[in-house]
């Protein structure tokens, strides 16, 4: 199986056994209860987007199947009892690229009496539950119970309100996020006076969604980095811009609108085919709002050198590239998920992406990076001025392109 | 009609079930080339999204699992991650697996490992932990297997040498 290569140092086949271990640990970790399913209510966005269901569903099952890896195993039994008889805890932990939805129990009547995250194969097998209605309670074995809804990887939180005839989930936001619909679900024990088969079952439903060219529209007048290209999916209240970092759209052939700058922006990668941002519009307003609010950095540019450079930009939630042609100024603005990590730079010639220099700035305050000559040809150097222009400058327009390492 | 939806759907489910059948050695492979779980498991799911789109190109569906390990080792190699590092704090807390008997030498193997090139520890990765035949491997790097050789060797050299022998 080598082909004849050499023998491993035994240290390192130790170390490689044990990572494949740890691997398969995490994988068989059955934390994050959210199975991919198809879409449960037909909404009028639903049937809008139910073509790219089958597509981005399968993205929502494996971003779930890694958020077990990524979250620690829940506490099953009874949370803290908190004030008014209302016993609150987070048993459920889901994540899809950070998110996390904790489950909020309200049980102030005793009818829980046990609860614990359900497993990914319960999930799979009890997917469909819920049919129509969203929401469904199967029993699993004597005295256990599943309780499934159908989700969204970008719900933030759950409350479960247990009464004696009835259980109300109420999920936020509501309905799922783009086209992946997940189903989630917690096992349950009730008391052993409650009929559980005869509980009312509730998910409360979600708001009437807007309709896309009310998004598009919104989102065209609020998006802020880059311009929007094309509005890739909506279906509820959420919407999933598609963002061009260098803002000609892919292929340089559709110019898009320029858009003001003041979106909140919950994440945003601007390479290659990660060049996507989801924003959450408010369903009754249709005002984009943020669901994490990120300090906004803007720091200035001045290229002083006599050659023209692309610089790669590192950030807490993200990246991207800027070219500036010898002489050219310009602003950038980065949404940071924490200022005290500030941003990293590169700077990058062209073509060729040769590394000319490099600079962190882990507390960022006012600044104008500056690039001048180096003291050989072809190389330069950066210099900072603690200034910043009263108001952003446009971004340097400009062919420069740098393809990566 | 019924036939095409069928056929069209099959390399999805399949993609689905890999997660769970070659997500291990994917991940596993993604944590000794960046040496980064936060890294790796963003690693692990970008390939798995890029292999969404990408799935219908995939011509043997029999090498879904080089295929997989291929996508990943590539975009391991992306700029951007490269950034992303530059921002990424305390960077000597890492996970180290804490299963098995010897975890002090684990931690010194690594940070023997960390002084290695990414690219000889993707191909000790992709060789030795996924099991690729060299050609593979070669393939996924983008070198020749006489480069992958020679990378490996002088990695494992150089590996044994910051080891020291017991």
């Amino acid at each position: 199986m080598t082909d004849q290569m050499p023998a491993l140092d035994p240290r390192l086949d130790d170390f490689l056994a044990a990572e494949l271990q740890r691997a398969q640990q995490d994988f068989a970790m059955s934390v994050a209860p959210a199975v991919h399913t198809q879409p449960l209510v037909p909404t009028r966005a639903a049937r809008r987007s139910w073509r790219g269901v089958a597509v981005l569903g399968v993205v929502g099952v494996l971003a779930i199947g890694l958020a077990a890896v990524s979250w620690p195993v829940p506490k099953p039994g009874p949370g803290p009892a908190a004030s008014g008889g209302v016993a609150v805890a987070a048993v459920d932990a889901i994540a899809l690229r950070g998110t996390a939805m904790p489950l909020v129990f309200a049980n102030p009547d005793g009818v829980i009496a046990n609860r614990r995250a359900a497993t990914v194969d319960e999930l799979r097998l009890h997917r469909d539950a819920g049919g129509a209605n969203r929401i469904a309670l199967t029993q699993l074995a004597a005295g256990e119970w599943l309780l499934t809804w159908a989700a969204a990887p970008c719900d933030v939180r759950g409350t479960l309100t247990a009464t004696p005839g009835a259980l109300t989930l109420a999920v936020e936001p509501m309905p799922p996020c783009s086209e992946e619909v997940t189903v989630r679900g917690v096992v349950l024990r009730f008391a052993p006076s409650v009929n559980a088969a005869s509980l009312a079952l509730t998910l409360v439903g979600p708001p009437d969604p807007i309709t896309e060219a009310e998004a598009i529209a919104v989102a065209k007048q609020r998006a802020s980095i880059g311009n929007v290209h094309s509005v890739q999916a909506v279906l509820g209240t959420y919407l999933t811009l598609q963002i061009d970092a260098d803002g000609n759209g892919p292929g340089g052939a559709t110019p898009a609108p320029q858009v003001s700058p003041d979106l909140p922006v919950w994440r945003v990668d601007l390479f290659g085919d990660h060049d996507w941002e989801r924003v959450f519009v408010d369903a009754n307003t249709s005002e984009v709002v943020d669901l994490v609010h990120h300090p906004e950095f803007r720091f200035d540019v001045a290229n002083r050198s006599s050659i023209g450079v692309v610089l790669g930009l590192g950030w807490d939630m993200g990246g991207g590239i800027v070219g500036f042609e010898s002489g050219q100024t310009g602003s950038i603005t980065l949404l940071l998920n924490d200022p005290a990590n500030g941003f990293g730079v590169e700077v990058l010639g062209v073509p060729g992406c040769a590394l000319l220099a490099k600079a962190n700035y882990p507390t960022p305050g006012a600044l104008t990076l500056v690039i001048k000559d180096g003291s050989t040809p072809g190389s330069v150097k950066l210099s900072t001025l603690g200034t910043v222009s009263a108001t952003p400058m446009p971004r340097p327009a400009n062919e420069l392109v740098c393809s990566g390492v | 009609m019924r036939d095409t939806e069928v056929a069209s759907t099959r390399p999805r489910e399949a993609l689905a079930d890999a997660l769970y059948t070659h997500g291990p050695v994917l991940l596993a492979s993604a944590r000794v080339i960046t040496l980064d779980d936060d890294e790796a498991q963003d690693l692990v799911q970008t390939t798995f999204e890029i292999a969404l789109r990408r799935i219908d190109s995939l011509r043997e569906p029999t090498a879904l699992r080089s295929w997989l390990l291929a996508i990943q080792t590539r975009e391991a190699f992306r700029l951007v991650r490269r950034l992303r590092r530059q921002v990424r704090f305390d960077p000597e807390v890492h996970e180290i697996a804490d299963t098995g008997p010897d975890l002090a030498s684990r931690a010194d193997v690594r940070r023997a490992l960390a002084a290695l090139p990414r690219r000889t520890r993707a191909a000790i990765a992709l060789h030795y932990l996924a099991g690729l035949p060299i050609a593979e491997t070669a393939l996924a790097l983008g070198v020749s297997e006489n480069t992958i050789k020679s990378q490996v060797k002088t990695g494992l050299a150089r590996l044994r040498e910051v080891l020291g022998d017991d």
